[in-house]
């Protein structure tokens, strides 16, 4: 408390026209004046100016204010900039009140008398708490230089390879057995036309090689403590039953296998072995066994095929999962996408019609390495004479996913691309729109009608093996509205591609409950501030890179994998992260022990010392929500800055007539 | 010396229209985004050009040229279903329609049955009085507050000739099952349906008014419709301001409810190859697709086949909306390609569990040549002739 009675500046602000529109501007000046402490009081265009600060410091210089109160927009948006304007003239930041008279009156109040009305209770209400106010302390935490990131896509090993190279530490989690990702599986990419395996190998291969980064596959965070700075993450190894440092690679464990299972890598296009590598430059490039497969496992005793076969001993059928514990202080999720695999592939005939291929499917029979060896045929081994690509497929569809997942259109012109080039075959495309927002995109949409693609707008209805005409008997029929001629067609093709959307990953569900992130009703996770701040979450020091936080391509998911790794290395060239003052505390004689509040708070941030009997806040952690404060029969627990003398005063001003 | 003159061509939005189309309920067109979908999956691209994309494009704008098309739709709910963004598209035709009607732009086909809906409640130009004569021969009771069900018929059921038959199978299996029930008779009117779905919204309304009334003082908690077009209007579209609103079933819910319990037991065998044709007020607008096929599944002897387009999929006898009242020529009838589909599983019989698909496709069996080779049954009938006693 001041020594003396405190003295109160107060600020009106217009907004421009946002608030003064509605609020009587010099009304609330003039009740402000009525309250005691006031000695200045004003109004004008934009506080948060350079010169509106500027009035304020020269106020608290000239006035001799020690409490600032500023009526304007959410303290969401200027807190900082007022506490700021505080401490450059030496006041505690904490003695500044934001009244929120923009988003929660002259936005939302339709009439101007109500809303000055409004206004005035509130701006009232914050000079006599901020009369109350102490001068709370922040705490400093020190960075701990290592960062987790969770799911090894491209957005996860760029975020590790940019994090590595500036000479921190890195742990590098990844369910599968190998790094890689999705672009793992494509052929080519857009627009350029790269082998995606051949620009991504070289930096998984870094990855693997990289004396910072602790590669750690066929894991995954199962729970984690701690606060930004700081964490605590436990990561659980899967039972891989090889000894990776024994195994030579040699890969006659693989040969000798005598169980096939379809291999998920190839959507099920072809076969893998239990035990297996999941392609051929995996990082590591050694092999695990599925024991959901193994026969081993399903009849111990029956096979020792791979034990047998392996000349140095890596064979571990007894192996288990292992738990480490490693501290980091920064944490990056990076759990990518899955393709859209709901109800509408039915509707158009995948699963019943043999020539009916999903994108994924289709990438990867385009793949060298893939089960036709990059070659495009029917399933009867013959080459097709014509494809037809529909685009949406699932996507843009309030019945199925409402969103547009960015990428779908530019590969689907790339399928058209490959189909044209490796079986000159007719290719028919059936759009709405053709979205081709990036660098190069639309000279690429140009290439592709140049090359003579068919692209017919208008959304295809059905896919068809009844054949109404001699044209049509032993194709697959198509039937679409031109919507640009207006006519109804039935194309007969060969082999049709469903291009669908990208959905979220179930893994983003997992880790996000973990991590306690939110996410939307589409499963991404939500970013802090969707133009602002994407690759950050609501939870400090948390930060997101790749299609977790929604669809996009290639070139913006790096992007994002390099930006999540600068926050993350901003946080540790600091070396220390200011930790907010508005905490909760126990008065340690008040409590009882009935221990109420230890289960409330949402934060983990309180303990119960058994050997005391008596709770304690871990004030780093504790987010000043003030739960435990309210729940607390005692009274024992208070919220810093949300005292009860505080309260009581904010709560007479609102009601004061 | 005359000046020349060029007529230039100025055709520009005319949003008075697309207000009034918006105001009249379709104001879910401002979503569309034109993709096609719709047009793709309506079952009248296999006969003709019709584009219901066309159509909520020019209705969006005022543009000429949607009077033509207004009149086509037969409100089978395929686009509707289909739509990715979900809109209503038969309600932006009603709508139109209602519009057009204030223009006096109707087909003129669609008089007689609107005028006879207004005067004598139901769109066959038949007497209110003769609705009951069928269910006096049948000996069918009134309803009263003891009576369980109301069993709401049909119009064509009341009227039509051919109906009445399977309105008498309907009431011979509800006694077989001992299914109290009662009806409203001469009282009953039309459930407005098709005076809603061509855009007479007044008669819709008076419709609505008088069997509500009948269903209040007659304190009936659940009502058997036999028409899924009824079934709709009771359950989705009807407001009851005084009280409960009754538990609308249609028939066959009841018959599998039965059937399953064990008080219908069928034990006359039908020997036939029975394809069943899902009515679209049935399936599509109220999800009924199991129920039938649960009743043809147990009767002894019946061989049923799935037609390619069944279930969702169902091909629409072109009956609703109007449809039914519309002189489409042979050969160019959506029941003309449902008959195909039919012969196209081999199948002798098409189980039918509504008036209106009955009419259709009994009348594009007729002029395709094919009452030797395949005839139409609703499920009712089926079930009732299982139920009867075996020939000597």
């Amino acid at each position: 408390m001041a020594a003396r009675a405190p003295r109160i500046g107060v600020y009106v602000c217009h907004c421009g026209v946002n608030i003064s529109s509605v609020v009587d501007v010099a009304a609330v000046v003039e009740a402000a004046f009525r309250e005691p402490g006031v000695a200045v009081a004003r109004d004008y265009k934009f506080v948060c100016s350079a010169p509106g600060q500027e009035m304020i410091e020269n106020d608290i210089a000239t006035q001799l204010l020690d409490r600032v109160v500023v009526a304007a927009c959410s303290p969401r948006m200027h807190e900082e900039t007022f506490r700021n304007v505080c401490l450059r003239r030496g006041l505690s930041p904490y003695f500044v009140q934001m009244v929120n008279i923009r988003e929660q009156d002259s936005w939302v109040t339709v009439d101007p008398a109500r809303a000055t009305e409004k206004a005035i209770a509130l701006t009232r209400a914050a000079i006599r708490r901020v009369r109350y106010h102490e001068p709370l302390i922040s705490r400093e935490v020190s960075v701990h230089p290592a960062v987790l990131i969770i799911g090894g896509g491209i957005a996860g090993i760029q975020a590790a390879l940019t994090v590595a190279d500036a000479g921190k530490q890195v742990y590098l989690v990844e369910k599968t057995p190998t790094i890689g990702g999705h672009m793992a599986r494509f052929d080519k990419t857009f627009p350029t036309l790269d082998c995606s395996a051949c620009i991504l190998t070289p930096k998984m291969n870094s990855v693997g090689a990289h004396p910072n980064i602790t590669l750690l596959t066929s894991s995954e965070l199962v729970g984690i403590s701690g606060y930004i700075g700081n964490f605590q993450a436990t990561i659980r190894t899967r039972a891989r039953y090889v000894d990776h440092d024994l195994c030579n690679g040699c890969g006659a464990c693989i040969r000798k296998c005598p169980k096939r299972v379809p291999s998920e890598f190839d959507e099920g296009l072809a076969k893998r072995k239990a035990i297996y590598v999941p392609f051929p430059q995996a990082v590591p490039n050694k092999p695990v066994i599925d024991a959901e497969s193994c026969v081993h496992f399903a009849k111990p005793g029956k096979c020792r095929a791979c034990t047998k076969a392996c000349e140095v001993g890596a064979i571990r059928l007894d192996d288990a999962p292992r738990d480490q514990t490693v501290t980091v202080g920064a944490v990056i999720m990076a759990t990518g996408f899955e393709p859209y695999r709901g109800p509408a592939l039915a509707q158009y005939g995948h699963g019943r019609l043999e020539n009916v291929y999903t994108s994924l499917e289709f990438e990867r029979l385009n793949n060298a390495a893939g089960p036709t060896e990059g070659r495009i045929v029917l399933r009867n081994g013959e080459s097709p004479r014509s494809v037809a690509i529909l685009h949406c497929i699932g996507s843009r569809d309030k019945n199925h996913q409402a969103y547009c997942s960015r990428v779908c259109c530019m590969y689907s012109l790339k399928f058209a691309h490959l189909v044209k080039e490796k079986t000159g075959a007719e290719v028919y495309q059936f759009y709405i729109d053709i979205r081709s927002p990036g660098k190069a995109y639309e000279e690429f949409y140009d290439r592709i009608r140049e090359e003579g693609a068919h692209l017919i707008r208008g959304k295809v209805g059905e896919v068809t093996d009844r054949a109404i005409s001699d044209d049509e008997k032993g194709k697959l029929v198509v039937v679409a509205e031109n919507s640009l001629t207006r006519q109804r067609l039935r194309v007969p093709v060969d082999m049709v591609i469903l291009s669908t959307g990208l959905a979220a990953a179930p893994g983003t569900l997992e880790i996000s409950k973990v991590l306690k992130c939110a996410t939307d009703k589409d499963g991404f996770v939500i970013e802090k501030h969707p133009k602002l701040a994407p690759v950050e979450t609501a939870n400090d020091g948390i930060y997101l890179a790749g299609c977790c936080q929604g669809p996009k391509d290639i070139p913006d998911t790096v992007a994002q994998g390099q930006a999540a790794a600068s926050l993350a290395l901003q946080l540790m060239a600091r070396g220390k992260v200011e930790v907010e003052g508005r905490t909760a505390r126990t008065m340690e004689e008040h409590c009882v022990a009935c221990r109420i509040c230890n289960s409330l708070c949402p934060y983990n941030a309180i303990s119960f010392d058994e050997e005391r009997r008596k709770t304690v806040v871990n004030e780093v952690l504790c987010k000043g929500c003030g739960t435990c404060a309210a729940a607390c029969p005692s009274g024992a627990v208070h919220a810093r800055h949300f005292k009860d003398e505080q309260m009581f005063c904010e709560i007479e001003g609102v009601l004061a007539s | 010396m005359a000046s020349p003159s060029v007529a230039l061509r100025c055709l520009g939005p005319a949003l008075e229209i697309a207000q009034a189309v918006t105001e009249a309920g379709g104001e879910e067109l401002r979503n569309c985004y034109q993709c096609g979908t719709c047009t793709a999956v309506c079952p009248w691209g296999n006969l003709k050009a019709f584009s219901p994309r066309t159509f909520v494009e020019m209705a969006r704008l005022g543009l000429e040229g949607f009077e033509e098309d207004a009149w086509t739709c037969v409100n089978c709910k395929t686009c509707w279903d289909r739509c990715p963004q979900q809109i209503n598209i038969p309600l932006i035709f009603q709508s139109v329609r209602s519009i057009l009607r204030e223009w006096n732009a109707q087909p003129s086909t669609m008089n007689a049955p609107l005028g006879s809906l207004r005067s004598e409640g139901n769109p066959w130009g038949e007497k209110k009085s003769a609705r009951e004569t069928w269910a006096r021969s049948a000996e069918v009771q009134g309803v009263t507050p003891a009576t369980e069900h109301l069993l709401f018929t049909c119009c064509t059921n009341d009227y039509e000739a051919r109906s009445r038959r399977d309105a008498r199978a309907v009431v011979d299996v509800l006694r077989s099952a001992a299914v109290d029930f009662g009806y409203l008779g001469n009282a009953q009117r039309c459930c407005g349906d098709l005076a809603l779905t061509v855009g007479d919204g007044a008669v819709f309304e008076k419709l609505q008014g008088a069997n509500v009334e009948q269903i209040e003082k007659a304190g009936v908690a659940s009502l058997l419709a036999v028409s899924p077009h009824c079934l709709h209007s009771f359950k989705n579209r009807y407001v009851y301001p005084g009280g409960e609103a009754p538990a609308v079933r249609h028939v066959t819910e009841i018959y599998a409810e039965h059937l399953a319990k064990g008080s219908l037991r069928p034990t006359r065998t039908i020997e036939r190859r029975v394809t069943y044709h899902d009515p679209c007020y049935l399936g599509r607008y109220n999800d009924i697709y199991d129920a039938p096929r649960d009743v043809l599944r147990a009767l002894p002897g019946l061989e049923l086949v799935e037609m390619p387009h069944h279930r969702e999929t169902s091909l629409c006898c072109g009956g609703g909306g109007g449809g039914i009242w519309i002189d489409t020529p042979k050969g160019k009838r959506l029941s003309d390609i449902r008959v195909l589909e039919a012969l196209g599983v081999e199948a002798t019989v098409i189980a039918a569990a509504c008036p209106y698909c009955v009419q259709m496709l009994e009348s594009s069996i007729v002029s395709m040549d094919l009452e030797d080779k395949l005839r139409v049954m609703t499920v009712s009938e089926l079930l009732a002739e299982a139920l009867s006693e075996a020939e000597a």
